[in-house]
């Protein structure tokens, strides 16, 4: 395979990236509507700013610095359904510490991304690099971390294993993505992103792409599970939903009565 | 609805109820404290918070059970904690 088929390849790949984010970002989209969660439209409006950001660069031409203030922005709001969806209204202070410092360095990282548009050189070049290495790895990590503790706590109890897949998923894929971000120091200071006459900045496209459509496919497998495949989950793991009998509201209070009765005649005996 | 299934059988765990009379219990009190016409699939942390904390204390109080401030803690922790599911059992 020659370079042009390998880079033609890679740009295929890209543009698989570039449809699932904006696909899943309306997905999760119309199910915050559906279902009213706020942390949902979070991580949907996330994924629909980074297609847009992406499509800026590639289709419209905008540059590398505007598809990375996007990209910025959406991670941020991937930081901040982390925060809603495992941590609200949790009393400790390190959730929200951690929050406060993903929008610190959202700042800072669209300020040095602003800033080497000025000032093209190693030091503006490596600054942004460390920025956007602690930002992904904080909001990655974050999400990873949030949804593996989760899981954990949850493996052993009776909940449908589709949901503990879901946690699974969504924890592993998060862990690997952001070390793409390492290989941005491949890179070096005077070239650009995806630049195909530089080989270590093409290996840093080629880590990129990769890691980001197994992140983006895991995505998309955890949050649209289709039914059918979590009746297969749920029956391999031999999972039964609980069946609540239908009974009227004097019946059930009637039926909590005599079993509090009777652990209570236990109790005595 | 699997949050209210995982607080069910805490419940059950603390006052000794069968799993399906601790999940209609907090059925009831969802119902008690949101009312009959949202569907359990639009309930959020706040909803089961709110619920716990005033149907379901009312419930419990009017079965005469015992210790119930230190019931809802346990079932207000293990919300909090574990507050991701309620996103996470949805579609």
């Amino acid at each position: 395979m020659d370079t042009t088929m390998i880079l033609a390849l890679f740009t295929v790949l890209l543009w698989i990236i570039l449809i699932d984010n904006l696909l899943l970002g309306i997905f999760l989209l119309i199910r915050a509507y559906q279902v009213k969660f706020n942390n949902l439209y979070s991580i949907g409006i996330g994924f629909v700013i980074i297609f847009v950001g992406l499509f800026g660069n590639l289709v419209l031409g905008y540059g590398s610095s505007v598809q990375d203030i996007f990209i910025t922005i959406g991670y941020f709001f991937i930081g901040l359904f982390t925060y809603l969806t495992f941590h609200k209204q949790k009393v400790d202070y390190s959730s929200k510490l951690i929050l406060y410092l993903i929008v610190i360095i959202s700042f800072a990282r669209i300020l040095f991304i602003i800033a080497r548009t000025i000032y093209v050189g190693p030091t503006t070049f490596y600054f942004l690099l460390v920025t956007i290495n602690c930002h992904t790895f904080l909001v990655f990590f974050w999400l990873g971390w949030s949804s593996f503790s989760t899981y954990k706590r949850l493996r052993d109890h009776e909940i449908a294993p589709w949901i503990k897949m879901r946690y699974k998923i969504i924890s592993v894929v998060s862990f690997f993505f952001p070390f793409h971000a390492i290989s941005f120091f491949l890179i070096p200071w005077y070239s650009d992103w995806a630049d195909p006459s530089n080989l270590l900045s093409f290996i840093q496209f080629a880590v990129t792409v990769i890691l980001s459509l197994i992140f983006i496919i895991g995505m998309i497998i955890a949050w649209v599970i289709p039914k059918k495949l979590k009746n297969y989950l749920n029956r391999k793991k031999g999972y039964k939903p609980s069946e609540d009998r239908d009974l009227s509201e004097n019946e059930l209070m009637k039926l909590a009565q005599d079993q509090l009765q009777e652990a209570d005649n236990h109790g005595n005996d | 609805m699997e949050m209210i299934k995982y607080l069910s059988i805490i419940l059950a765990e603390e006052i000794k109820l069968s799993p399906s009379a601790s999940s209609g219990l907090i059925r009831l009190a969802i119902k008690d404290e949101i009312g009959p016409f949202t569907p359990l699939h639009h309930l959020n942390l706040s909803d089961y918070k709110t619920s716990c904390e005033n149907a379901l204390r009312r419930r419990l109080s009017k079965l005469g059970v015992v210790n119930i401030d230190q019931i809802i803690k346990r079932l207000m922790i293990e919300l909090i904690k574990n507050q991701s599911l309620a996103t996470m059992e949805k579609f």
